[in-house]
Parts: C-alpha cells; structure tokens; sequence
C-alpha cells in the first residue's frame, strides 16, 4: 500500500553509543531498519605487524591495548600462549597460577561492570553508570597498588608474575568481595524488574543457540542462547579446575537475557575470587617466576591458544620460526570482532533505538575489533 | 676434617637414570588415525596431504582446491564450530621451499572438546574456494585476510577491504610491507616531511623516504611549526651542559665515583 | 546454572513497585558521602608501584644499554664510549655514558626498562608519582640526562593551586571504606 522510502543514512564513528569508532550504515524505512553493515576499521593501528618486529616479552604491553578495558586477560591469553609453545605451562609456580586467576577475574568483573555502565546509560538508565564506576574505581585501585597501572596493565610475563601482592593486597580484594555482591543487588534493583527496562531488552535481538554457533559467537552472547560451554570449565587453564563456579545460560537469546548472564557472571567471578584468597595465602610468598631462560627463543612450532576473556573466547595464533626471538606472525583472534559480524542479522526489522542497544549487548571494543 | 671418601673411579658413560625415552616421532598415518580426527579424515583421505603434531595440537594439510569439501566433512563430522581463520606469509620463513602463503583453519568440536587444524598453501594470485559457504562466521575473517595479505578467496559474497580504507593500494602484513608504512605525500606538514615521506599513508603505494618517525629523525627537517600547535615558537634547543664533556682530561673525576 | 527469570506479580505491575524500588535505590545513595575528588585541590596520591615519570641516576647507570633493548618502541637513545682510566696501577676500561635521552611523548610507561635494569637499586625507575607530565611544547618532552636526573626542577605551570594548598588523598582508603 505504501512505498517504502529507504534513507541511507550514517551511524558514523564519532557517535556516543557505538563505543569506539565504529560506523554502521543503515538503510532504514521510517525508524525501520532494513540493512545495517558495520565498517570497521577506524581504530587499526597494525598490532599484529608490530608482534613480528618485537620480541615476545616487548610484545606484552602491546596486548593490553587492543581490548583496552579488560587488558590482564589479553595479557594472560598471549603469556599462556607462548608458553604453550615454549611447552612450559606446567612449570609455572602455583602462586603465579592464582594471582593470575586473581587478576582475570578482577578484571572481568571491572570489564562487566563498564559494560553494564555503557548499556545502560545508552539505552537511557544514566544512573547505574554512576554507581557502576564507583565500584570500578576500587578495583583500579587494586590494579594500581598490584602492578603500578590502572588500564593497561601489564601485570603478567612470560613463565610468571613480575611481582608479588603488596602487603594488605589481599585483605583489601577480601574487603572488596565482601561488599561487591551487595553491589550487584543495588543494580539489579535498578535494572532488572525495571518495566522500562523490559520494555527496551525482551525480545530485541534474538540470537537462536544454532546462529550463534554458526557464525561463531563466544562468550555472555552465546550463554544468552543457551549453549552452555565456557572455556574456563571446557578447556580449564591456571587453577580453574579446582575453583567451583556455575556458567549462568540464558534461554530465550535477547538482550535480557544477555543482560541477566553478565549480572550473573559478576557474581560468580566474585564467587572465584572469595575462593582464590584463601588458597593463595597457603602458597609460599615469592615463588613467581617458573625458571626458564631470559631470552626467548621458541621452537618452530606454531600453536593457537584460547582463554575466556570477558567478551568471548580470546585466541593467539603464534607461529614460531624457531631462530629469532620474534614472533613470525601471531594472529589474534579478538572475541569482538567475531561477535559484531552477527549484527547485521540481529538488527534486521528493529528501530534505530533497539541498534543501540544491540551494540551494548554484544560488547564490543574496537581496539579489539581493529587491533 | 676426616679424609674425604675416596673419589669414586671415572665412570664409564651410564645411561641416564629413569630418563623416559623420547616417543617416536609420530607418522603422517599415525596422526590421521588419531581418535579426534580419524572419522573426519576418513571421508576426504585423499584431500589430506600432510599431518603434524606440536604442543599437543594436531595440523592437517589440505588441498587448496577441495578445502570446501574437507572443511564440510569436518562440520558434518562435530566440528561445527570455526574458531578462527588466519593468513601467514612464509616468504621470509628459514627453509621454507613451498607456496608463499598459508591459510589456517582452527577447528573446534563441541562434542569430543577437541581442536583441529586445516592448513592450506597458496600462492598471490591462486584464489582459495571461501568456506562461508560452509561456516557463516568465515565471512569476515577472509575479508581480513584478503586486506591483511592479498590472499584472493573465490566464491565469497563480499570481498572487499575490511580494516584498511577501500583504495588502499598494498597489503600490509606481508613481509615485504615497510613497518613504517607507505607514502603518500607530505600534504599535511610540507615543511617537516619531504615529498615521498610522511604521516598519511597508503594511496601512491610508493616507499616512504627514509624519515624513521619513531626514532626522532623528523628532527633534521625542522622542528614543528609551533604556530601551529600554540605557543610561541621556542628557539633551537640548547645543549644543556653535560656532566661528563667526551675529552678524557675531565673525565676521571666523575667516573671514579662508580 | 539457569538465570533467574523474576515472575512480577500483578500487584507489583499495577502500583508501579519496580519503579518505586528504583527510586528507593537512588534516594539511598542520594545521602551517602560523595566519592568523587575534587581535582586539582585535593590530587589522588597513587600508591607505591604506581609507574609515573622517570627518574635517572647517572651514578648507578653502567651503560649497559638494556633498557633500550627492552624498550618496545625503542625510544630509550644511548651513546656510549669506551675510556680507560688509571686507577692506581691498574688500567680500567670503563663505559662512559655521553647521551641517554628519552622520547618521554611515545612512552607507553609499561616500565619494562626499570626491569631490565640490571644494578640494584635500579638506574632508571619510574616510581615517581607524577602523572602530571603536560606540556605545552612538544618538544618538551623529548627528556636528556640532566632533565631525567632532576625532574623535580623544572619549571612548573602557574596557575595551579601550591603544593600546600593541595589535599592529598590516599587511594586505598576507598577501596575498605567504599562507600557505607
């Protein structure tokens, strides 16, 4: 009966909601969305070509800044790669083991947190992003008494930790723990029986456990469909074998859904981290660095090794040439990137508004996305 | 002191104590009947050329031109699930005889929780038949590898630059690609970079001059208009006195502190 | 572990309770103590292993260049040369260090120089914290030896309130008293 009048129009890089620079460039019929492809590659700053002409210990700090606001775990993916094919993970000390379970899952509830705060206030609620940083500033804190950085931390090497906890570090994470699930009431309170808030997420971007497999979606978007596997209980590495912890799954694969599984994973990681202090205590203070040579000189070899970062499954593929002390070439394979293909399929037939909030729920950071 | 104990006489050369014997280096055969990949491997044998184990994972190499038929018979077999598919440039590789470049394939089952790898080699201009077909999240992947290395992928809907800017002339990951990048034109700040060199890279595809940015050489070119930037320009920066001048008369009274 | 769905009774829908709860949240905290500092009067003081602006020590450099190797982006410059000096009736080849420069705008702070160091205490640190390094001039922060050794003696911006006046607070104090 109507024409449809398709517009064109630019959901460009330098915009509020797209968290970094990410452009999306919608065909949209009314507030309609008919089409919407993302254009990346505004923030590439060509980190895989540096890993080739740095050794692998300078490599380290270049990790931090591709998913900048969770960086111990990149650190941790590309440490535990290298020592994968170093073939040395079994020596790394058991202390070291904890304080990096430690550090990850601190910076995985700091990374859900920014996520919380970002979708939130994009989708309207500012208030939440308030509170959300103020329990994201004490755990920046912690980073800065551990490692000297708040957002780029550097905070692992290769065969272990560069340092051991201050004295009183771990009273202070106990301190924290014992405050932070009240802290999550306090959001869900906000949150998650909101009318409005139900009215933004149900039903928005419905991802089926089959697509999600198909186009290779990791992480809280893939529990949000359902399929249970998470690679801290798939393929456990550091000490998460004797951690108990449960993967929260969604079930109908929306954004509440999404929503509910990265509340849930707070407090689980808030879980882990009740557990880990009292194990790190019986360990001996100082034994951090497994004994293995400065210089390193991997083998010719090359292997693929993935962790659970808070965005999906982070992956490096290193291959090794086996004469310099330089990666041949190590690809990371970001858990963003992967996850925003699925995004011209998730907004097909929403509002302008509901893109918005998909963005937010599929957590993206282009430093990731881009390297 | 007691006298030591005698010193026992030079042993002949033992055998090492209780040291495991290294296992046998695993055949080509062996690693295809492994239990993860016998079933897979045993629809497409032929496709199969070659096989590797190092740090526990297992590496198949394929044949370019039936990789979408090895890669469905791996799906159809458990692994439903395409990790990630990453380009290498072997072109500066020690010992390296073969094609110039290799596409790799990370594979993962849900069921036996277990990782593949499919390899296969190429050249610049021989495309490789795109796996979208087979994993949808492949899409992406070979639009960044075609930016990043060249590698041409037939039948994909879509290829086309995905992190450099459409027009860019070069693909940066290959070895032969300057790290500091490539010209195109001092336009921004002619009088600090000369023509060839520069911070706006890419178009002409021409190397840059020999300015290493990150090294401070843009100094003898000038120093930044300050006008520009703001603040009044600021004369040439004075030799600040040096604790220990290079004449070695001076010297030693400062050095004999160490 | 399935997530809870909340079932909302329609009492709680009808007398707009979800709303209510929020407003509660928000009407709490409207009277806790405020956590933000007001910066530049009162300046956070980071805690000890915070990686802020160098420090060098030219006593304790032995002109080793590991710092520079380990740099990642290379922007440590060191000229060395070698002198032999008389040292009673030996003669002492040492190292004379002439240049270290560092190229302060491109550093990313990681401080894998300082762990490079090989003297004990360490030559070149970074636990100064200072993270107020701006300048109005680029080519202020291209740093040598002298400027390294005495940081403390540059010329500061005015404008700011005096050290004095500056309250300093203590990070950690938010992390056990947070915001009850």
């Amino acid at each position: 009966m109507f024409d449809v009048h398709e517009m064109e129009v630019n959901f460009g890089p330098q915009h509020p909601s797209t968290h970094g620079v990410l452009r999306v460039l919608l065909k949209i019929d009314g507030e309609r969305i008919i089409e919407a492809k993302p254009i990346i590659g505004y923030l590439h700053r060509g980190t895989e070509k540096l890993f080739e002409h740095m050794a692998y210990p300078q490599c380290i700090p270049h990790t931090d800044r591709m998913d900048y606001v969770a960086s111990a775990t990149n650190n941790l993916g590309f440490v535990e790669a290298v020592e994968k094919i170093l073939g040395v993970t079994k020596l790394i000390p058991r202390r070291a083991q904890i304080l990096r379970v430690i550090l990850s899952e601190l910076q995985r509830i700091s990374s859900h947190l920014l996520w919380l705060a970002t979708h939130a206030i994009d989708i309207g609620a500012m208030t939440p992003f308030f509170y959300c940083f103020r329990e994201r500033e004490q755990i920046l804190d912690l980073f800065e008494a551990y490692c000297g950085a708040r957002l780029t931390l550097n905070c692992m090497r290769i065969g272990g930790m560069p340092e051991d906890a201050p004295h009183g570090w771990l009273d202070e994470i106990e301190a924290f723990c014992a405050k932070f699930d009240a802290a999550v009431d306090e959001y869900e309170s906000l949150l998650t029986t909101n009318r409005i808030w139900k009215r933004r997420t149900v039903g928005i971007g419905v991802l089926s456990p089959e697509d999600a497999i198909e186009w290779g979606i990791t992480g809280p978007p893939l529990r949000g469909s359902g399929v249970e596997w998470d690679l801290r209980r798939a393929q456990p590495y550091e000490c998460y074998p004797e951690l108990e912890f449960d993967i929260p799954i969604g079930r109908n694969g929306d954004t509440y859904d999404r929503y509910l599984c990265r509340m849930a994973e707070m407090r689980q990681s808030n879980r882990i981290l009740k557990q880990c202090i009292p194990l790190i205590k019986q360990t001996t203070p100082g034994d951090l660095k497994a004994k293995i040579s400065k210089v390193i000189r991997p083998p010719e070899g090359e292997v693929y090794h993935s962790i659970e970062a808070p965005k999906g499954e982070l992956g490096y593929y290193i291959v090794s040439d086996g004469k310099t002390q330089n990666a041949y070439r190590c690809h990371v394979r970001p858990p963003s990137f992967v996850n925003l293909q699925a995004l011209p399929m998730l907004a097909k037939g929403h509002l302008v508004s509901d893109l918005v909030a998909l963005i937010g729920t599929i957590d993206i950071v282009l430093g990731e996305v881009d390297r | 002191m007691s006298e030591l104990p005698p010193t026992p006489p030079p042993a002949a050369p033992a055998a090492p104590p209780a040291a495991p014997a290294a296992p046998p280096a695993k055949t080509v055969d062996d690693i295809k009947r492994d239990p993860i990949v016998a079933s897979a491997v045993a629809r497409v044998n032929d496709a199969i050329l070659d096989a590797k184990e190092f740090a526990g994972e297992i590496t198949l190499f394929a044949d370019r031109d039936r990789i979408v038929e090895v890669c469905r018979a791996f799906k159809d077999d458990g692994f439903v699930y395409l990790v990630d598919l990453a380009g290498v440039d072997y072109s500066k590789f020690p010992n390296h005889s073969g094609l110039r470049f290799s596409v790799a394939y990370m594979l993962y089952s849900f069921q036996k929780n277990a990782r593949v790898r499919l390899r296969v080699w190429t050249d610049a201009d021989t495309p490789v038949p795109s796996v979208t077909g087979v994993w949808k999240t492949a899409n992406w992947h070979e639009r960044e590898t075609f930016d990043m290395l060249g590698i041409q992928f037939s039948g994909h809907p879509n290829l086309e630059r995905i992190l450099m800017w459409e027009g860019f002339n070069g693909h940066p990951l290959r070895k032969d690609f300057p790290i500091r990048g490539i010209d195109t034109g001092a336009r921004i700040y002619p009088e600090v970079f000369p023509e060839g060199g520069g911070p706006k890279a890419g178009s002409t595809g021409k190397p840059a001059n020999d300015v290493n940015v990150y090294k401070g050489e843009w100094k003898k070119y000038g120093t930044w208009p300050a006008a520009q930037i703001g603040g009044a320009p600021k004369p040439a920066v004075a030799a600040a006195p040096k604790p220990a001048p290079k004449p070695v008369a001076a010297a030693p009274a400062v050095e004999e502190g160490e | 572990m399935q997530v809870e769905y909340a079932k909302a009774k329609w009492s709680e829908k009808f007398l707009v309770l979800d709303l209510l709860e929020g407003l509660k949240t928000t009407l709490r905290e409207l009277f806790k103590p405020k956590v933000t500092i007001r910066y530049p009067e009162e300046r956070m003081e980071p805690a000890d292993r915070f990686r802020g602006m160098f420090k060098f020590s030219y006593d304790r450099c032995i002109a080793c260049k590991l710092c520079a190797v380990a740099c990642p982006i290379d922007i440590i410059y060191i000229d060395v040369h070698d002198e032999i000096i008389q040292e009673g009736e030996k003669k002492k080849k040492v190292k004379v260090l002439d240049r270290y420069d560092i190229d302060v705008k491109r550093c990313m702070f990681c401080s894998l120089c300082e762990e490079a160091c090989p003297t004990k205490p360490k030559s070149i640190w970074l636990t100064t914290k200072t993270y107020e390094l701006a300048t109005y001039d680029r080519n202020d922060l291209y740093f040598n030896m002298q400027e390294l050794e005495y940081w403390d003696d540059r010329p500061k911006f005015t404008g700011l309130p005096e050290d004095d006046d500056v309250k300093r607070i203590k990070g950690q104090k938010q992390i056990a008293g947070g915001t009850e």
